[in-house]
């Protein structure tokens, strides 16, 4: 099983947006079964698979200390993909979470104040020696904003080229339990969902097969 | 072809039932470390304050965070 970690220590960027909805791209894609974790005490991620009908990606109740444990648990169960929201903050306890990563997803809006805070997240990272991209999450259309966001970003990693734009749909969709990927399966913000599953998924394909390199 | 997965007790939530990790610190339990400080009080000017304190915002900072990194800074320059 695959663990992905969605960190950021900005609020509001999209962590848990962005875990319930690759959750379900992962499961529309044939790539499940997925698994949602929720660290954040927030539990915005939990509420909203309370308040969703379908049963899959599946939640899986944790705490921090048993997280290595059921981590181990749900890949013995068949589980293919763990995503792993977090709160938005630098801490020990994030840490720990970060060390169980496969890999670490940091969602950036193009603000200024966003991009001179995203140091501290790209650290938690590197010193967890954890591969780890940007997305771009609620970008304003023809932006000139955004492009120069990727290109500074990209001096220091690697940044998905599937942005994710500012619409209401992403919210509006998550009130009733569900994502844009079925209210909408056609939409923009379905298609950028899409992309980013493939995206990610290249790229943990790509890390694993970078680690299985070095062993042999 | 996806495979389902085999479940045992308690491993998954059920609806309803989902929580998020209850030992997680609280949202903002790292800034409020206040015991044991003690206040320090000066005037400064307006453009500064402002500068000041949005540096501070800008970086996620808190402004003793701010004044005691660049105290720090400073001394380094100096070589004290």
């Amino acid at each position: 099983m695959q663990v992905i970690v969605f960190a950021s220590q900005k609020g509001g960027v999209g962590k848990t947006t962005l875990t319930a909805n690759l959750g379900v791209a992962a499961e529309i894609a044939g790539d499940g079964p997925a698994v949602l974790i929720d660290t954040d005490p927030q539990g915005s991620l939990a509420a909203w698979w309370n308040a969703r009908e379908a049963e899959t990606p599946a939640l899986a109740p944790t705490t921090l200390s048993d997280l290595p444990e059921k981590l181990k648990a749900l890949g013995e169960a068949g589980f293919r993909y763990a995503l792993v929201d977090t709160p938005p903050a630098i801490t020990d306890a994030i840490r720990a979470v970060v060390r169980r990563a496969d890999f670490v997803i940091i969602p950036v809006r193009p603000s200024p104040h966003d991009l001179r805070a995203v140091g501290r997240t790209v650290e938690l990272a590197r010193e967890a020696g954890k591969p780890f991209a940007f997305v771009v999450t609620q970008a304003k259309s023809n932006a000139l904003l955004t492009v120069q966001a990727m290109a500074a970003l990209s001096e220091h990693g690697v940044v998905s080229p599937a942005v994710v734009h500012d619409r209401v749909d992403f919210a509006a969709s998550m009130t009733d339990g569900r994502t844009v990927l079925e209210t909408d399966s056609r939409g923009r913000s379905a298609s950028e969902m899409t992309a980013l599953w493939e995206f990610v998924k290249g790229r943990m394909n790509e890390s694993t097969k970078a680690r299985m390199a070095k062993v042999a | 072809m996806k495979k389902p997965a085999a479940l045992s007790a308690g491993l998954v939530a059920i609806k309803g039932n989902a929580a998020p990790a209850h030992d997680m610190p609280p949202r903002g339990a790292v800034a409020v470390e206040t015991a044991g400080l003690q206040p320090l009080n000066f005037r400064v000017g307006a453009e500064f304050r402002r500068e000041f304190k949005t540096y501070a915002a800008a970086h996620d900072l808190k402004l003793n965070e701010l004044l005691r990194r660049s105290f720090e800074a400073y001394r380094k320059q100096q070589g004290d």
